[in-house]
């Protein structure tokens, strides 16, 4: 099967239907990240049980004990059959009432898979039930790849239903307090964002995977602001928005100092204020300058295992003067990349982008030899003898230019000591 | 129903029909979303790092299920088995296929028409331990490829059951394959990857029934080797040759003797009650090498897959590595493992490391892999099981220097 299947050059990439269509799922090193188990977990005072065929909770499981969540999550195996009989049903009562009798927490997720998905099994019995017998908040979410695609998907969904433990708060604004939607990894409080927004006046920032409880996570419904990092978020700050009327601004983690300087703008347009990055910025062209000369010239590659889009980072890296090449992609292009890539196919129309799950690719690293920096480990795969630089959002979460900075701190890092993409899947769990 | 807090659940049908087929050049197709072939892939099939990713998926979406799309997967299947060259397809189903019951068989008579290659369903859902999956998918490579005409070889042995899930990284199962050549035995097949020397591991399955015996390693491997026995009347050995008295006894029972009286250790071990957790074949070696290379008086084994065939009287055995004991038993719930790891009277215990979480911590535990509970995990631990390897590996733990 020829690579030709698998790639287009950006400058034909103009809509959904031209990316390149892979006829089987191959390698797919490009789907880890945002499990459902991960998003509902970060909710405070909250376990997660999961329902379904143990091969289906195999899965979950991986991420969960990576991710650190052992403590907080328990799987029910069920049998096919019971499942399409209905018979699990009470077999799923009884176990999480038996779990919710030993644990503390007050909200318990019931996951299931694509079988009840599929089959609409119906829960609502069992969940009223618990809640009435063990005074807990029971929440029912999907872990259903099936649905990838073509609806919100069951992450965004899980994240969405926080909405639930904020919408009976009585909203009373507070000018100095600002919700920041969409990360997993904590922002520093000593970073570049909290202090322009200190400057701001904003100083009581809330982020979920912060809050060490309910009671602070409800205070969300007190900002007068939400800034969204990451897709995911834009379910939650949308009703955040229409149902509470909280101002949002959907600003993802970029690299290019101008979507910066444009990120800034739309958060000071949410929040009412002006925020001041004047010497923020000057401080980061001067101290990017001398990495991006030695970037410059080498041949790159990107990934989207990277924390924000490749597109946005692959158009900055070609806005100077780097020779990026290769594009890794999956078709699922999220809407506010389609303007980015209208940019990089001005800027720079020869980058192949390929579908990183496409099977023409499996085995396939000789086309990528010459690749010397690889972003993102789905693109370090494929790119043997690159200095590999994960980007990952499980390393560090950083916002605005500190993130631009961050990024070339660790590819000067990748050059001088490399470390095996082998390494950083497997020894890192960034595959996840 | 099973609870799981601190363990995986173990890996289920489709995972060792990967195990089972992954060396083999095929297209293993898992029937399910995205998601199943990738997180294989990611975690149970450490191969496919920068390997040709022998399994995909079928990347089934809501409304394929809902409308039926069995023409587009079938022709993605035709389009990508015969664009990679591959030399045959599987087609393993998830627990999608089995609730909504397609076709798969069905599926399977179509691609092979079209594509003239051999083609092959295995079924398999979502709940059925890992060797059931690999076992099938052995009967049906064997089906397609087994030459009943191969050439007999008077010292050709075929090893069956070698899949990853159980027996680790194909380096570990190096000393079996070295004593057997020093004890004058010829390889014929692995049935589960390359034969050292062998560059077409089809070429060796078609060769198998040449073999004079069969050595079966995992329960994986074992309705194989009854068919073979009804099929060519070769007869099989059920056994995996753990440390020293182990390795003596299998190859005498390969050799078609009576297993040598165990010498007394010259060292023994101080634990009195042993607790081994695993898979069937590889734990009662871990048994039988416990009491006779290091004399611990009792030792206990879990079996944590299905080993009703392991002990089922089979015309065709001549030889069986495998002392049951009053106190073994099935099971693989957390509970239940936990209590017995717990006993106050168990002083060591040998299992895969993800079990530790489950102990108090006053046995001495000691690490041995088993790929179909912690995957890639531990899958680079240095550690041995065979022979004098195994025994010194063992030792390390056990003795004092």
């Amino acid at each position: 099967m020829d690579l030709d299947h698998a790639r287009i050059r950006i400058e034909d990439l103009r809509e959904k239907s031209d990316f390149p269509f892979a006829p089987l799922e191959g390698v797919g090193p490009n789907l880890a990240g945002w499990g459902v188990i991960e998003t509902c977990l970060l909710l405070p005072e909250s376990v997660a049980i999961m329902a379904g065929p143990s091969a289906c909770l195999r899965h979950s499981a991986f991420m969960a004990h990576a991710r650190g969540f052992t403590e907080r999550f328990y799987m029910l195996c069920v049998e096919e059959l019971d499942m399409t009989m209905g018979n699990h049903l009470p077999k799923v009562e009884r176990g999480m009432a038996d779990i919710l009798a030993r644990r503390d927490e007050k909200v318990a997720f019931l996951i299931v898979g694509c079988p009840d998905y599929i089959l609409g099994t119906d829960f609502t019995g069992v969940i009223n039930r618990l809640e009435a017998s063990t005074g807990k908040r029971i929440i029912l979410g999907a872990m259903a790849p099936i649905t990838i695609g073509l609806k919100e998907s069951p992450f965004t969904s899980a994240y969405t239903s926080f909405f639930e433990f904020l919408k009976h708060e009585k909203r009373e604004p507070k000018d100095d307090r600002l919700n920041l939607l969409g990360t997993f990894m904590p922002l520093s409080a000593s970073g570049e964002l909290y202090r322009v927004l200190a400057e701001a006046g904003l100083d009581d920032v809330l982020q979920i995977p912060l809050c060490p409880d309910l009671e602070t996570f409800a205070g969300m419904a007190h900002g007068r602001a939400s800034v969204v990092m990451h897709p995911l978020a834009n379910g939650l700050s949308g009703k955040l928005q229409s149902e509470m009327g909280i101002p949002t601004c959907f600003a993802p983690t970029a690299y290019g100092f101008s979507t910066i300087r444009e990120q800034y703008g739309l958060i000071g347009e949410a929040v009412g204020r002006t925020l001041s990055i004047d010497t923020t910025e000057a401080d980061a062209v001067e101290a990017a300058r001398p990495m991006l000369d030695v970037l410059r010239g080498k041949t790159v590659a990107v990934g989207c295992g990277i924390n924000g889009s490749p597109f946005e980072l692959a158009l900055f890296l070609a806005d100077n003067g780097v020779n990026v090449e290769t594009l890794f992609a999956r078709g699922t292009i999220k809407p506010y990349e389609w303007g980015l890539i209208e940019r990089l196919r001005a800027a720079k129309p020869d980058i192949m982008v390929y579908n990183a799950s496409h099977p023409a690719l499996c085995g396939r690293t000789e086309p990528f030899d010459h690749v010397e920096v690889a972003y993102g480990v789905d693109a370090g795969i494929f790119c043997v003898n690159a200095a590999n630089v994960p980007l990952s959002r499980y390393q560090e979460q950083k916002y605005g230019y500190e993130a631009t900075l961050w990024m070339l701190d660790q590819t000067m890092d990748a050059l001088e000591h490399p470390v095996a993409n082998y390494d950083w899947i497997y020894g890192h769990d960034f595959l996840i | 129903m099973k609870e799981y807090h601190h363990l995986l659940p173990l890996a289920t049908g489709y995972f060792g029909v990967s195990s089972a087929l992954y060396d083999f050049e095929g297209l293993v197709v898992v029937y399910g979303p995205a998601g199943g072939a990738w997180h294989i892939n990611i975690e149970d099939e450490p191969r496919w790092y920068r390997g040709p990713a022998t399994v995909v998926g079928a990347g089934l979406l809501e409304m394929d299920v809902i409308l039926g799309n069995d023409d587009k997967f079938i022709d993605n299947i035709v389009k990508t088995a015969e664009g990679l060259n591959r030399r045959f397809v599987a087609l393993s189903g998830t627990p999608i296929s089995e609730i909504i019951g397609t076709d798969l068989k069905g599926f399977a008579r179509t691609i092979e028409s079209r594509t003239g290659l051999p083609v092959f369903m295995v079924p398999t859902a979502g709940s059925e331990p890992y060797p059931e999956g690999a076992s099938k998918a052995f009967l049906a490579l064997a089906d397609k490829f087994m030459d009943p005409d191969a050439p007999g070889l008077g010292n050709g042995v075929n090893v069956l059951g070698a899949i990853h899930l159980s027996t680790g990284k194909e380096a570990h199962l190096g000393p079996l394959f070295d004593i057997l050549r020093e004890e004058g035995f010829w390889l014929m097949s692995t049935f589960a990857g390359l034969v050292p020397g062998l560059s077409d591991p089809l070429e060796s399955v078609r060769n198998a029934p040449g073999a004079a015996v069969n050595a079966v390693i995992s329960t994986s491997g074992l309705a194989l080797a009854e068919r073979m026995f009804a099929d060519y009347g070769i007869p099989f050995v059920v056994g995996m040759p753990v440390g020293l008295a182990g390795c003596n006894a299998f190859m005498a029972m390969l050799r078609g003797e009576e297993p040598p009286a165990p010498d007394r250790p010259d060292q023994a071990a101080p634990q009195r009650h042993a607790l081994v957790i695993g898979e069937p074949v590889m734990s009662y070696g871990l048994k039988h090498c416990l009491i006779h290379d290091f004399g611990i008086p009792r030792v206990d084994v879990i079996r944590v897959t299905p080993s009703q065939a392991l002990f089922r009287e089979s015309p065709g055995r001549s030889g069986l590595l495998a002392e049951r004991g009053p106190h073994d038993r099935d099971s693989d719930g957390e509970a239940e493992i936990a209590a017995l790891m717990n006993d106050p009277s168990v002083d060591l215990i040998v299992a895969d490391p993800c079990y530790r979480p489950l102990t108090n911590g006053s046995a001495v535990f000691v690490d041995l892999p088993h790929v179909a509970m912690s995957a890639r995990i531990h899958w680079d631990m240095d550690y041995d099981y065979i022979g004098e390897p195994g025994y010194d590996y063992l030792a390390s733990h056990l003795l004092d220097d």
